[in-house]
């Protein structure tokens, strides 16, 4: 279902993941294939696009998701009658061929067109491709050279021709991806179509997860997206994949909600929102304080009644210059059974006669 | 129109919870920076005292080609220990959103600006330049924003930081915000991006175009939380959206890059 939007206007969130995963050749088991469709649908995602061979491999599809199936030869068509699925996406090669087109017609399911776009002007002449070929959607792929806010315009009217809308689906070559999808998003589009992390495609599409994000902190608040189960979605995408997420990735990262600066463990132990753009749990995450050379007195406070250790004042002063100088020498933060060993007895005097 | 590029790798970057530069490591990486022809580097937070300050005191020293900065809280004690340093430039933070005012300072949106003003006076008499920053502008009243802005402006202060501090800006906003802020005052703006939801790239290339003609960038995009606007993604997008940066050597500023990244992530 739709996802609604400031009480107003609805948006269906498409997920590419699974074509993506299958094109660069990993195997995918049909456990595999089920559980990823179930922690997608899980976190909001209305479509799962999916191809001949993913249905193959899988079977049964699973009731109560909404697939969206690739269709680029006719034996494709068969797929969609024998799964019921109701909806499909086609390419600018497939709309020329009527036999297939004339097939699809017969069949009553939704069609999207997947339409290449990269400039505003490639945009305005998309317009109108699939109009008068039964095509509900118009999906724009590409959009890496657009920069300046004329594409808004041409979304605009685009979504008054097509019943199904506008679905955007950018690509990732220039790092604005998750940022026009967005503002697709924010501007009349219908659908947006993203992949886990950003997967797939030569230089990668919107992360599915910084839409979402974008969506529930900048666009609605109150949307009914629940995205606690993003470590799942990651656990499983990495399980599948073999790809390890990188710790500071916006979203999912496993390093960022960790904060050691005293500026901002001052900040945050007064009020979290100071700096962070949403609470950590939104995302399934929690904060976590690190100790090491840009941590203040507070800090180490804080870390130290964590820890269920007390010290005098002075002591504390002593602990936070061996702190910092430790993790200059090591290179890094301190983790808390250094921290403890360097309280325990004898530690603070041994580290004070260096000092 | 040129855009300059501040670099706040061991500054914004080193904050990145578990990162610690050694002086060596830090030295190397401004060594690095200059050599890529960044305009400004911003060597780190000279109120850390001990390492930090010593650091911060050899790169100012150093004569590179690069403007050095140091970045200060709004007091003087921060200010003073950043004049300490010799940096060309003294930044001082202002925290400009409800939030930070009030439950971080617990003050007001006047002492704020008052402070600001005698901020900017102490600092200005032991250093070339003194830009201000305006800590979470994102979540901050605008009407609010230019008033900072044009305090500053009184006081002598030519280039202001817009700090989407929590990363929660949208390139509409940002492109309109700045286009607001350079038809109403005569102010260079530098753009500091977060990138919380994946746009700080984007964000920073929305407000290049705007009219902001300095853009903070880190090295790996490293920096609190999802990190900063990466440098090398930001070079790259600009080349193709605004034509600029044709004659940087991209092979040369990969390997740089390279260099600094093993240095970050040994």
């Amino acid at each position: 279902m739709p996802l609604k939007i400031n009480d107003s206007s609805s948006l269906t969130i498409i997920d590419r993941t699974l074509p993506e995963i299958y094109m660069s050749e990993v195997k995918m088991s049909r456990l595999d294939i089920i559980d990823l469709c179930w922690a997608l649908k899980d976190i909001g995602v209305d479509l799962i696009e999916i191809n001949r061979d993913i249905c193959a491999k899988v079977g049964k599809l699973p009731a109560g998701i909404d697939f969206l199936l690739r269709v680029r030869k006719r034996e494709d068509l068969h797929v969609l009658q024998k799964a019921s699925i109701r909806s499909c996406i086609i390419g600018e090669e497939q709309m020329s061929d009527s036999k297939l087109m004339e097939e699809l017609k017969s069949t009553g399911v939704s069609v999207s067109l997947e339409y290449r776009v990269d400039t505003v002007q490639e945009l305005l002449m998309a317009c109108k491709s699939g109009l008068d070929k039964g095509i509900s959607r118009l999906r724009i792929l590409g959009l890496s050279r657009i920069s300046s806010f004329k594409w808004i315009e041409a979304i605009k009217e685009i979504s008054t021709l097509y019943g199904g809308g506008v679905d955007i689906c950018a690509e990732n070559s220039l790092y604005c991806a998750t940022a026009l999808t967005v503002e697709g998003a924010m501007n009349g589009a219908g659908s947006v179509t993203a992949s886990f992390s950003g997967y797939g495609g030569e230089n990668g599409f919107a992360a599915l997860e910084e839409v979402l994000a974008s969506i529930k902190t900048i666009i609605d608040p109150y949307t009914r997206l629940d995205l606690k189960k993003l470590p799942n979605l990651k656990k499983k995408f990495t399980h599948i994949t073999g790809r390890s997420v990188s710790g500071i990735k916006p979203v999912i990262g496993r390093d960022i909600f960790k904060y050691e600066s005293g500026i901002h463990a001052d900040g945050i132990g007064k009020n979290p929102l100071t700096y962070e753009p949403f609470d950590p749990a939104m995302v399934g995450q929690q904060r976590r304080l690190v100790i090491g050379k840009h941590s203040g007195k507070k800090s180490v406070m804080h870390k130290l009644k964590e820890l269920g250790i007390t010290l005098g004042l002075e002591e504390l002063d002593v602990l936070l210059q061996i702190v910092k100088d430790r993790s200059v020498e090591m290179k890094r933060s301190l983790d808390d059974i250094e921290i403890i060993r360097i309280c325990t007895a004898g530690g603070l005097e041994a580290w004070e006669l260096k000092l | 129109m040129g855009v300059e590029i501040v670099d706040t790798t061991l500054r914004d970057g080193e904050q990145k919870a578990g990162i610690a530069f050694a002086p060596e490591e830090k030295i190397r990486i401004a060594s690095m920076l200059d050599e890529l022809g960044i305009y400004q580097i911003e060597a780190g937070i000279p109120a850390m005292g001990g390492h930090e300050k010593r650091s911060i005191a050899r790169i100012a020293g150093m004569g590179l080609k690069s403007k050095i900065s140091t970045w200060s809280r709004m007091n003087k004690n921060d200010i003073n220990q950043a004049l300490e340093c010799g940096a060309e430039i003294i930044h001082i933070s202002v925290p400009c959103s409800d939030i930070q005012i009030f439950s971080k300072l617990n003050k007001s949106r006047e002492w704020v600006i008052d402070n600001m003003k005698s901020c900017i006076a102490y600092a200005a008499g032991g250093c070339s330049e003194v830009t201000i920053g305006m800590e979470d502008a994102s979540r901050a009243d605008f009407k609010f924003l230019m008033q900072v802005m044009a305090a500053a402006l009184e006081n002598g202060v030519k280039r202001v930081r817009y700090a989407d501090t929590v990363g929660v800006l949208y390139r509409q906003r940002i492109y309109n915000e700045i286009v607001k802020i350079r038809n109403e005052l005569d102010v260079e703006i530098e753009m500091h991006a977060h990138n919380d939801l994946g746009m700080a790239v984007a964000n920073s290339i929305a407000a290049a175009k705007a009219g902001a003609r300095y853009i903070d960038c880190t090295i790996g995009g490293i920096g609190e939380r999802a990190g900063n606007c990466s440098y090398n993604q930001f070079i790259e997008a600009a080349r193709e959206h605004m034509g600029i940066f044709q004659n940087i050597d991209l092979n040369r500023a990969m390997e740089i890059q390279a260099d600094i990244m093993k240095i970050i992530y040994r």
